[in-house]
């Protein structure tokens, strides 16, 4: 009687559970069932990498140590589906690894297999059936490689230090017909043995290469197999192997590319080879004319998707373009209108929707939105100058930090944009939000690749020709400060002006103070807006007066400005000081043909820089540059890698303090600092002129990168950048 | 790994550990949601869009009332807000609440129409690996048409001892008009207990009813929370109420609900009794553990400290275990377990060897209640109380480093309930004396060119060592070095401290000693024949500055009891011209005095330091700032020695 009792509630219980929740259980269920089939048919038991108890001595400070990974990737449907296992075994050495790995995290979409082994050899096989619905909170150390959003954590019982806990994910997963795979073989912490295995379809392209290291994909011709797990000659596998594999290398200034061991795998299915790749196979780089030759087509098969848009654009700077022949003012007008609307939040929603139903995506190729934007660009943009009678080029670059452009192996190493060669002018796709600003992108100075012609002119023999971005010099990427001190010796408050210049790519760092749109963007910002609510208040404001409309568009103008002199305070503030800004004015917006460069002036008191000091005072002249580098000592020597600082620019100050009524300064020699190298400088100058003390800086980085044999140089400069930086000078007292 | 987004890395290359790990200080919170109820994750009830001036609560209207279903009290809250945008262009108001196991929310509408909120299980919050607490929210996005909106919400309690305290202000927008009113029917005894009403201009009202008589409570024109730094728990500063329901009239009888604190003692002592603690299972261990102990203090030393080691902190705070502890032997099993968990292995362990420990009850620093009010709202935290010859040691497993008789500050001064059978004892964690924790230094210095270097000798105990030994271990052994001048460098690249002992780690019995060499760059000046040095590396409390509106207490969290000594050896041609003047304070906060003076050949500049607060509260402020204005003056002087011609 009990027993059907127990039954009968169980039942019950069960049907109150939410029919969905039993549903996806069942799925679930049935999905780690075929996962664990797959897993028992592909998995080698016998690896004997899995086996090590032990890590090199070496490795004895490191808190945990990889003793073996081993990734495998099965791609041989052509329903473009992958099924992937991944298994780590993790040798915990401190307590530090014992509390990252009891709290443990994984997606729904995986099978999850852990096995703790204990030092005495006991192996527990960890429950993973309660695990928690998680929603946020997933630490980064998990979530970087996360994609659905449903993750479960549990907590590992009884690890303790010297445990291995072995976990392997398996999990199924869509892609686009492109298997796309690009990382680093070296993890922050060394890997005792690492393979990475991958089946695919033979019939499939295959693009492979690995840097900066020994390893390679070894290939075995009908190896691998079949996506349920049996052996398949139609499958091919390619496996690399790596032992012995330090922790990252984490010296200043180093440039990944050169320094760290990568592997870039590409395979690409038939049914896309039409796209982008041709027919080659098995090749090591991309054929950078074959993709630009489809771009090319596809835009301009596209850009009747895009009529209504491009008409309203048309409009808007037509007045512009037809007063003028210069294709340069042609195409910034063009530009600098569109690029309003590139962010994440822009639709063409009629363009965008016949473009899904087509049987080519853009979405298929690419496999997200925000990619798709630069295909928009493009599209628009060409369309629009083709209008004009501008000619254009679509082009596609590698950054020059990536070497060679037989580098490119994976379709999203490539940047596409616009070259006019009639003005000698790359344009990029970047939206109002980026970084970026009007410039190139910092990295794309020296970029190599190729360009092809957006021409319709079936006779002309469209090859793509080489292009490269020219390298920048640090003029072109100035940043510089005039500033004015005078100082309030009852409060011992300092009242700075300063007059901010910045141009080229050292905007970007200014990007917070200049948000605002132009009053002619307004209506159309809030048009581009796919939000409903948005839309609700779109329709709201077209039906208010004009002045309403007028009020409404100052309060969006009072509020961006308040943004943006709120972004410049913190900018300026220090950490425990008090910082009041007076007055803040954007001179020059630095987004636009007519205004080039980013110029702000602001006024602003602080109680940081000025200091008693006995009957004296004490001034911080050299916090008024900026943070300088600081090169601890162990670093200076011993340099493994060459030096990458980034783009060439120069940092340029003006100072000129005003030195208070009856009070002098007596040393300024050690204001006086010139180090040059040829890759960077740095000069200081000091004079007392009157009742002013004017000190100039000027510090440039002439080159983006430079040998290891360098190093030395370059931080004799650095050092006394940071000297400088150090700084104060003593205003005393009059006797 | 690779960051650059033009190489992008796709999910199925796992890499799980590529993120520098974190320091993890454990901090207990049991009984989350009660705390969360008054704590406002920033993370999730800000959206990004605005700032605390954004909107105003022109009306907030809070109603409860009660009922009987089954036997049991029931609750109600019904709440009603307009809310206000202030500027003109879209901004996105959230809606918040929390509810768990014993509550529901039964409705949510803005402007009289239902609307479906988003509700959450895993939420941000410190501490707690899982609760069954959840998080609801909506957001409504204002735009140019319309200027408020009415919320309405409906919250039920299915337990009386989890009913919400009732604020003034839910937000930390500012609220016109703020009503409270509660219902309390003929059948039920309850008490209003109000907290932070004084100097509050709050209106009380009483309607009596047929049925019950009706409180109202309302406050006006509360301003804007203001973004202020070390903010205590906002129940220690904000006025509210709790709600204690004592007994109830049901079926013409008085049942007892929580009248009194014997009441709250017996529910807890009660879940206590139910853990189903299997102690056999620990025998064999904690005989392991002591087999070479001889005393009785050193076996429970050995016990201690292995739970201290060996058990992690990680909670699992659903439905009652949020109050119950887990079993001794899942706890050992899991090597994981919340502060119950393993105030309650502690206990089962102790007791194996004879020792008198009991499970203890009490809020942290910080919290403004004590055991006078019977209410889950008191504690936040168990611990494990040790009565030895007639006095209590009380033990906090959860505290990683500390030694058996150093007590961490957030339990210092805390009133706690003893275990005690069928009753209770009531008692206080002592504040302990401030050599407990002293933090002390020489160091001798002298000028060589534009450095300054010397040797030191570092002395902590208490929490001072237990703080470092955190820091010490989070770092890792690869880090040590980088981890010591981090410390004694004081994270400045201007210093750099070194240390050639080979024990960097404390231990938990002794003081710990730690010999070091210091070289600092750029800390004299010259000017002339004159050299201005600055001795002063660290600038202690200099931080500390009240904000010029702020009108809550500064919680910093910890005391402090400092003795340093800096020794500067004069060079040869050099004279002393000038020193900065001492500061020597006593106040109700502690006493402080920083002082330079010359002896024999040397410049000795002394700290002092005395911190016995862990917040400095509102009326001391003027005291405080003026302090703080002083030495951050002093800190900025410099001695100034003048070299021979």
């Amino acid at each position: 009687m009990r027993t059907y009792t127990y039954l009968l509630i169980c039942l019950i219980g069960l049907s109150l559970l939410p029919q969905d929740s039993l549903a996806q259980d069942r799925k679930k269920v049935k999905r780690d069932a075929k996962n664990m089939e797959f897993y028992n048919a592909v998995v080698d038991v016998n690896d004997k990498s899995f086996d090590v108890t032990t890590a090199h001595e070496a490795w004895k400070n490191e808190s945990y140590v990889l003793l073996a990974i081993n990734t495998y990737i099965n791609v041989g449907s052509k329903k473009g589906q992958l099924r992937g296992i991944n298994r780590k075994r993790v040798l915990l050495q401190d307590q530090n690894a014992v509390e990252l790995f009891t709290e443990f995290y994984f997606q729904d979409s995986e099978t999850i297999l852990i096995t703790l082994t204990k030092k005495n050899g006991e192996e527990i096989e960890i429950n993973t059936k309660d695990a928690i619905k998680v929603t946020t909170e997933v630490p980064s150390v998990y979530s970087s490689r996360f994609q659905s959003s449903q993750s479960y954590k549990f907590a590992i019982p009884n690890i303790e230090i010297g445990d291995i806990v072995d976990f392997t994910t398996i999990y199924s997963q869509d892609f686009g017909g492109i298997l796309s795979y690009a990382d680093a073989l070296s993890d922050s912490e060394p890997i005792l043995h690492q393979n990475i295995t991958i089946d695919i379809d033979r019939k499939w392209d295959i693009y492979r290469k690995t840097f900066n290291t020994d390893a390679i994909f070894e290939f075995g011709k009908g190896k691998g197999h079949a996506f349920d797990g049996s052996p398949d000659i139609e499958m091919n596998r390619f496996s690399l192997t790596t032992a012995n594999l330090e922790a990252s290398s984490d010296e200043n200034w180093e440039n990944v590319y050169e320094v760290e061991p990568i592997i870039k795998f590409v395979g690409i299915s038939q049914t896309f080879k039409s796209y982008y790749f041709g027919n080659n196979r098995a090749r090591d780089s991309l054929d950078v004319s074959a993709i630009l030759n489809k771009v090319v087509k596809n835009i301009q098969a596209d850009e009747a998707y895009y009529d209504p848009l491009t008409n309203s654009v048309l409009g808007k700077v037509k007045n512009t373009v037809t007063k003028t022949d210069q294709p340069k003012v042609k195409a910034d007008a063009c530009y600098y209108y569109l690029r309003e609307f590139m962010n994440e939040r822009f639709y063409p929603s009629k363009a965008i929707k016949s473009i899904k139903s087509g049987t080519e995506t853009y979405e298929s190729i690419y496999g997200d939105f925000t990619s798709m934007e630069e295909m928009v660009f493009l599209t628009l943009f060409t369309s629009m100058l083709r209008d004009f009678k501008v000619e254009t080029e679509v082009v596609a670059l590698l950054a020059d930090r990536m070497g060679d452009l037989s580098n490119a192996v994976t379709l999203n190493e490539l940047y596409f944009g616009i070259y006019v060669p009639s003005c000698d002018t790359y344009y990029w796709p970047m939206n109002k939000n980026s970084t970026h600003l009007d410039m190139p992108y910092e990295i794309m100075s020296g970029a190599k690749g190729k360009g092809m012609l957006d021409t319709k002119d079936k006779k002309l023999e469209n090859k793509p020709k080489s292009r490269m971005v020219p390298p920048v010099t640090a003029d072109h990427n100035k940043e510089k400060n005039v500033m004015s001190f005078s100082f309030n010796i009852t409060d011992y408050t300092t009242k700075i002006k300063k007059q901010m210049t910045a141009t080229g790519y050292q905007k970007k760092n200014y990007k917070s103070f200049i948000e605002e749109f132009g009053d002619n963007m307004f209506l159309d910002f809030l048009t581009m807006y796919n939000d409903r609510d948005i839309k609700d208040e779109l329709e709201d404001y077209k039906t208010k007066s004009a002045k309403d409309k007028k009020g409404v568009y100052e309060d969006f103008v009072e509020k961006s400005d308040k943004k943006m002199s709120d972004a410049f305070k913190s900018w300026i503030e220090e950490k425990d000081t008090k910082t009041d800004l007076l007055t803040f004015e954007t001179i020059s917006s630095g987004r636009s043909s007519d205004q080039p460069d980013l110029k702000v002036e602001a006024e602003y008191t602080t109680d940081g820089l000025l200091k008693k000091l006995g009957p004296n005072l004490i001034f911080d002249i050299g916090k008024n540059i900026g943070g300088q580098v600081f090169i601890e000592e162990k670093s200076k020597t011993g340099r493994k890698h060459d030096i990458f600082m980034g783009a060439a620019r120069l940092y340029e100050y003006q100072m000129e303090v005003e030195i208070p009524e009856g009070y002098f300064i007596e040393n300024i020699e050690s204001l006086h600092k010139s180090v040059t190298s040829e890759y960077i400088s740095f000069k200081s100058t000091a004079v007392i002129e009157g009742n002013k003390l004017k000190v100039n800086t000027y510090k440039s980085y002439d080159k983006p990168k430079a040998p290891k044999s360098a190093w030395n140089d370059i931080v004799k400069v650095i050092d006394e950048a940071y000297k400088f930086s150090q700084e104060k000078v003593i205003l005393k007292k009059k006797s | 790994m690779l960051y650059h987004s033009n190489l992008k890395v796709i999910s199925y290359y796992i890499n799980y550990f590529t993120q520098a790990k974190t320091m993890r200080f454990p901090f207990c919170h049991s009984f989350i949601l009660l705390f969360l109820l008054l704590q406002y994750p920033s993370e999730i009830i800000g959206r990004n869009t605005s700032d605390n001036e954004t909107f105003t609560i022109i009306s907030s209207k809070q109603k409860i009332s009660f009922s009987i279903e089954k036997k049991l009290l029931k609750a109600k809250l019904e709440t009603d807000e307009k809310i206000q945008c202030n500027v003109k262009t879209g901004e996105y108001f959230r809606k918040y609440m929390y509810f768990d196991n014993t509550s529901s929310i039964k409705e949510v509408a803005i402007n009289g129409v239902d609307i479906r909120p988003i509700i959450t299980d895993d939420f941000p919050r410190s501490g707690i690996f899982h609760s069954d607490s959840k998080l609801l929210y909506v957001d409504h996005r204002f735009n140019t048409k319309i200027k408020d909106i009415e919320i309405f919400t409906e919250k039920e309690f299915d337990d009386f001892k989890f009913i919400d305290l009732l604020k003034f202000q839910l937000y930390s927008y500012a609220v016109t008009y703020s009503e409270i009113t509660i219902e309390i029917p003929n059948w039920l005894e309850c008490d209003l207990q109000k907290f932070n009403f004084e100097g509050q201009n709050i209106t009380t009202s009483v309607e009596e009813k047929s049925k019950s008589k009706i409180y109202t409570f309302i406050l006006q024109n509360i301003p804007t929370d203001l973004t202020l730094k070390a903010v205590p728990d906002s129940r220690v500063y904000q006025p509210h109420i709790m709600l204690l329901p004592k007994k109830m009239e049901v079926d013409d009888k008085m049942v007892a609900l929580l009248p009194d604190i014997n009441s709250l003692y017996g529910w807890y002592n009660s879940l206590a009794n139910e853990i189903g603690n299997d102690r056999s299972v620990l025998v064999s261990l904690v005989g392991d553990i002591t087999r070479d102990k001889t005393t009785q203090l050193d076996k429970i030393k050995a016990i201690y400290y292995y739970i201290q080691n060996n058990i992690k902190y990680v909670a699992f705070e659903h439905g009652i275990m949020g109050f119950k502890p887990e079993s001794c032997q899942n706890v050992l099993k899991n090597k994981f377990g919340d502060c119950k968990g393993m105030a309650n292995l502690a206990k089962e362990m102790l007791q194996i060897i004879g020792v008198d420990a009991r499970l203890t009850w009490l809020g942290t620093d910080g919290s403004p209640y004590n055991y006078d009010y019977p209410s889950v709202y008191v504690d936040n935290h168990m611990i494990c109380t040790i009565v030895l010859d007639g006095e209590y040691i009380f033990l906090d497993p959860t505290e990683k480093h500390n030694d058996l008789f150093a007590y961490a500050n957030r339990i210092q001064g805390r009133e706690v309930l003893i275990q005690d059978g069928d009753k209770f004892i009531k008692s206080i964690v002592p504040n302990q004396d401030k050599d407990k924790h002293l933090s002390q230094y020489d160091l001798h210095m002298r000028m060589e060119g534009s450095l300054l270097k010397g040797e030191g000798n570092l002395l902590m105990k208490g929490n001072s060592k237990t703080s470092y030994a955190s820091f010490i271990q989070s770092s890792g052994e690869k880090n040590k070095d980088k981890a010591i001048n981090y410390l004694l460098g004081n994270n400045d690249n201007n210093f750099s401290a070194t240390t050639t002992q080979i024990q960097v780690m404390p231990s938990r019995d002794e003081d710990f000693h730690l010999k070091y060499e210091l070289v600092a760059d750029n800390q004299i000046l010259v000017s002339g024949q004159e050299k201005y040095i600055n001795l002063e590396f660290e600038r202690p409390l200099g931080n500390m500055v009240i904000e010029d509106k702020r009108n809550c207490d500064y919680y910093h969290g910890y005391k402090q009891y400092e003795q340093s000594n800096i020794h500067l050896q004069i060079p040869p041609q050099h004279t002393v011209k000038y020193l900065p003047p001492s500061i020597t304070e006593t106040n109700e906060l502690g006493s402080f005095h920083f002082g330079y003076e010359v002896k024999e050949n040397k410049i000795l500049y002394s700290k002092n330091i005395v911190l016995n607060k862990t917040q400095i509260p509102v009326k001391s402020f003027d005291t405080w700032k003026k302090m703080i204005k002083q030495l951050n003056e002093f800190y900025d002087d410099r001695i100034i020695l003048e070299v021979a011609k």
